[in-house]
């Protein structure tokens, strides 16, 4: 695949912008009264969407974890991928990916079962607060979850760690970095 | 031409121009080709939606699109979801990605490009703040146990590595900026 080609997204998407640009016209071309009603049943509509939506986030904010939705998993996979990184181990750590405590990561690497060189994607914790404190799920981070990569050395020893998120606002992956 | 024409014919030739560039915006932060292809999508449908309220007095209509953008992104990092309600209102399909879709995105992670920023910032750190972010979030040690093994005060560790981050968002926040301008040209 040509690198400087447009993927087919860029072209499905047009078609859906040009859709959605007909469409408005049309409705703009309708009569006063009737858009109106419409618009108001649309924004009648919006209100129940947006209360039960709040009502949801609540819900799901109460019994969430703090980390590792779906696109996180998927991020680290491919992340993984990228690095063509070999993720094993046993127990909690079988699977491809660790949602764990760096801490933990490192005792199971101990206790040999993690492979000297291999690497384990951690995620350091939930959400921070200002103070790089530990949030309980549904608090508003000031830190985004701090993912990590973490090799261990032939001697069981943390050899490297990758910071790959840090804050939301900053909304950056990071790097290698030899401790 | 009419108005609707030509304002149509605009709109058009802003997402031509600037679609491709909103998408490795998108995927080199997010690094998930999806959220990306979403957040390009919703981008685009609440830019449609708002275009009638773009100021170009207030600025050119990239910085606008990318404003757009940047606060979804931001949205998305504080609840991990992107929520395609301008996408829905204006009745357009969902983002859905081909092989080809995603190669080309991950081509654009760049991540090994993005990720020298974090190691130079964090090289550039003094060894007692590598050492201290090193046992507060490798080791997870608690304050106590840091303050206690660096003989400081807990209080100054955890004023430290709080500093610390700081700066590290600050210097990242400040090559973010540098990247978008670069991507804008």
């Amino acid at each position: 695949m040509n690198f400087n080609s447009e993927p087919p997204l860029v072209e499905s998407l047009r078609h859906e912008i040009e859709g959605a640009i007909s469409a408005q016209a049309r409705s703009e071309a309708r009569p006063a009264v009737q858009h109106g009603g419409r618009r108001f049943v649309r924004l009648a509509a919006q209100a129940v969407a947006i209360v039960a939506a709040v009502a949801l986030g609540f819900a799901i904010g109460a019994r969430s974890a703090p980390t590792a939705d779906a696109s996180t998993r998927s991020a680290l996979e491919r992340i993984a991928t990228a690095y063509s990184i070999q993720m094993n181990g046993s127990g909690e750590l079988h699977g491809g990916y660790v949602e764990t405590s760096a801490r933990q990561a490192m005792l199971a690497i101990h206790a040999g079962s993690g492979e000297p060189g291999q690497a384990f994607l951690i995620i350091l914790s939930g959400v921070y607060s200002s103070e790089g404190e530990p949030l309980p799920p549904g608090a508003t981070p000031a830190h985004g979850p701090i993912l990590a990569l973490v090799v261990a050395r032939s001697d069981y020893q943390v050899r490297d760690v990758a910071i790959l998120q840090t804050r939301p606002h900053v909304g950056r992956l990071g790097a290698w970095h030899s401790f | 031409m009419n108005d609707l024409q030509a304002e149509t014919a605009e709109f058009l030739a802003l997402y031509d121009a600037q679609c491709p560039r909103l998408l490795a915006f998108f995927v080199r932060r997010v690094f998930d080709p999806e959220v990306a292809a979403d957040l390009a999508a919703e981008t685009f449908a609440t830019a449609l939606e708002q275009r009638n309220a773009f100021d170009s007095s207030r600025g050119d209509p990239v910085g606008w699109l990318f404003g757009i953008g940047r606060n979804l992104m931001f949205r998305y990092f504080r609840r991990r979801d992107v929520e395609l309600r301008a996408v829905d209102r204006l009745g357009m399909n969902r983002p859905v990605l081909t092989e080809s879709d995603i190669e080309w995105l991950e081509q654009r992670m760049d991540f090994e490009a993005q990720s020298s920023a974090l190691a130079e910032s964090i090289e550039r750190l003094s060894s007692r703040q590598q050492q201290l972010l090193h046992l507060r979030f490798v080791e997870s040690l608690p304050y106590r146990e840091i303050a206690g093994r660096l003989q400081c005060s807990e209080e100054s560790c955890r004023t430290e590595v709080s500093r610390t981050l700081r700066r590290l968002a600050l210097e990242l926040t400040q090559d973010d900026a540098e990247d978008r301008d670069h991507e804008l040209q």
